[in-house]
């Protein structure tokens, strides 16, 4: 059952169209992965959905219902977190206040008798529980990381979409990164990630759209991704 | 409940000495002279100014001019009610009308960010200006106004308790949630947004209450210039002062523009009194010290000192 779908999803920047009339969907549970070249319109399609920009035409559905013209805000509480591309954090809060913020605005129904516990709880989920009392500008890049997806988890998403996780890092990381997506996904929580790491998306994804001047020119399996021609000709060149 | 009654208990003693200070200062009027009341009246002004202005541009970084806008709309408020209502309820007009014109304002230009916010807002004191010279031109045949008199007892009186008010304003908002959803919307707006923050609301509310102090502070320090004009209630040097005098302080600390507003009001009637032909020349020199030896203020020359005294930094900070 699809709990995110996209009908002719469409983005403009002045003439140029960053996302052209892309359908697609997000089933429940799974693991949902986003590739293309730079520039494709991945980065801009996730804008679209976590309403960071506001749609030209088209209409984005959660649960069935209707989403696309609410504001951020409004889009995180319904049940849907985002990470960025380049790390978005508070860097003068502490590790713990970063996690705490998520928790007390953007759940459905913040609890402030629990937040406390939920904080700790997702900072030791993601490996953070000895940094929690430092200011987040202190952290490594790859903690970074950790921190804004235990914000975002903080928020109880149904659905996380995940902008990037494993640009910048090092094998070893990489490989921990991947780890954890699939520990959330075993949490019950639908993924969509963006991803430049080949053997990470090929690795992780349960299915995998491919996106080419804002255009999608591909969708499935990892195994038929890979085999697809057409996906080859756009990375590779004829 | 239980995040209520630790916030109390981390600061008793500060909270004891706040009172002290504020019972010492109230009764004031009893044993001091006229003089130094009239003084310390206007250094509560500009401490209410400088926090108020605080409140929402610290956090933020939404770096605000429109301070002399709310206080000017205050003055006339006063100008305009002060005999038609009791001075408390005139005084709380002169608040709650400079509140609405923030909400009105900051609803359709909060969505500017950095140097055009600042701009804006410094338009707005202009604006308002030119309509109320404009209508008192055209409309009314008149050049300002006359304000009704008050005894300068109650009007620091008044202006204490406005203070008083604001600081618990002040204290209450930096320690609560809300407070955390500002601070995020300063450090990134973008990701305060989407972990849930309706930042909008909260910017368009806290600058509405930043605005209401400094309008009731207007409001009763008009009842001291018997005569106004919008010239005089709309100057914008009223914009500057309380930034100038926050940095001054620093704002990283409740007290720190508490502390710089006092001295700098302090030092620069000092400075007008004693020696009136050097005194714009000594500011200056001592502004431009401050901004290139202290950037943290007051409060961080006051942090460094302290920790140099417990001996080493820590790792990270």
């Amino acid at each position: 059952m699809p709990i995110l779908e996209g009908e002719q999803v469409t983005k403009y920047f002045g003439g140029l169209a960053a996302v052209s009339r892309v359908d697609f969907h997000v089933d429940q549970g799974e693991i949902f992965g986003l590739i293309g070249p730079n520039g494709a319109g991945k980065t801009t399609l996730f804008n679209l959905v976590s309403a960071a920009l506001v749609l030209k035409s088209g209409i984005i559905k959660f649960k069935g219902e209707k989403i696309s013209g609410l504001k951020p805000y409004q889009i995180c509480r319904r049940g849907i977190a985002r990470t960025f591309q380049s790390v978005k954090i508070f860097p003068n809060m502490l590790v713990r206040q970063n996690v705490k913020l998520g928790a007390l605005f953007g759940a459905p129904k913040p609890m402030a008798s629990t937040v406390d516990k939920d904080a700790e709880e997702l900072l030791d989920f993601v490996g953070l529980s000895a940094m929690s009392m430092i200011p987040a500008r202190d952290l490594t890049l790859v903690n970074q990381k950790r921190l804004e997806v235990a914000a975002a988890l903080a928020t109880k998403p149904e659905l996380l979409m995940l902008d990037e996780l494993m640009a910048g890092l090092t094998p070893t990381e990489t490989a921990e990164s991947m780890e954890l997506v699939t520990r959330i996904r075993d949490k019950g929580i639908t993924i969509f990630m963006i991803e430049h790491v080949m053997k990470a998306i090929m690795g992780v994804c349960d299915r995998i759209m491919v996106l080419h001047h804002g255009e999608k020119i591909a969708e499935g399996t990892p195994k038929e991704i890979a085999t697809s021609k057409k996906v080859i000709e756009v990375y590779l060149g004829e | 409940m239980d995040s209520i009654s630790n916030i109390f208990k981390g600061s008793r003693l500060g909270w004891l000495i706040s009172i002290i200070l504020l019972a010492l200062l109230a009764t004031f009027p009893i044993y001091g002279s006229a003089y130094t009341i009239i003084l310390l009246t206007a250094i509560i002004m500009y401490i209410i100014l400088t926090v108020s202005w605080t409140l929402f541009s610290g956090p933020t970084g939404y770096i605000s001019l429109a301070a002399a806008a709310f206080f000017g709309v205050g003055i006339y408020t006063m100008a305009i009610l002060g005999g038609e209502l009791p001075l408390i309820a005139a005084v709380a007009a002169g608040g709650l009308i400079s509140f609405l014109i923030a909400l009105g304002v900051g609803a359709i230009t909060l969505r500017l960010k950095g140097i055009y916010f600042a701009i804006f807002t410094f338009g707005l004191v202009e604006l308002i200006k030119h309509l109320l010279l404009f209508w008192e031109i055209n409309v009314t045949g008149t050049r300002g106004r006359f304000v009704v008199l008050e005894d300068n007892n109650t009007i620091f009186w008044i202006m204490l308790g406005i203070f008083a008010v604001l600081m618990l304003t002040y204290y209450f908002i930096r320690r609560s949630k809300f407070g955390l959803a500002l601070q995020s919307i300063g450090e990134n707006e973008e990701a305060a947004a989407h972990l849930g923050v309706n930042v909008t609301l909260v910017k368009v509310i806290t600058f509405g209450i930043s605005a209401f102090f400094m309008g009731a502070a207007g409001a009763i320090i008009a009842t001291r210039w018997t005569y106004i004009d919008p010239y005089v209630a709309f100057n914008v040097l009223f914009s500057f002062l309380p930034v100038i005098m926050a940095i001054f302080g620093g704002m990283g600390q409740i007290y720190g523009p508490v502390i710089g507003a006092a001295i700098f009001a302090y030092t620069e009637e000092i400075l007008l009194t004693k020696f009136p032909y050097y005194y714009m020349l000594t500011f200056g020199i001592i502004l431009i010290a401050v901004i290139i030896y202290l950037p943290d203020g007051l409060v961080g020359l006051i942090q460094r000192l302290r920790r140099r005294s417990l001996g080493g930094q820590h790792a990270n900070t």
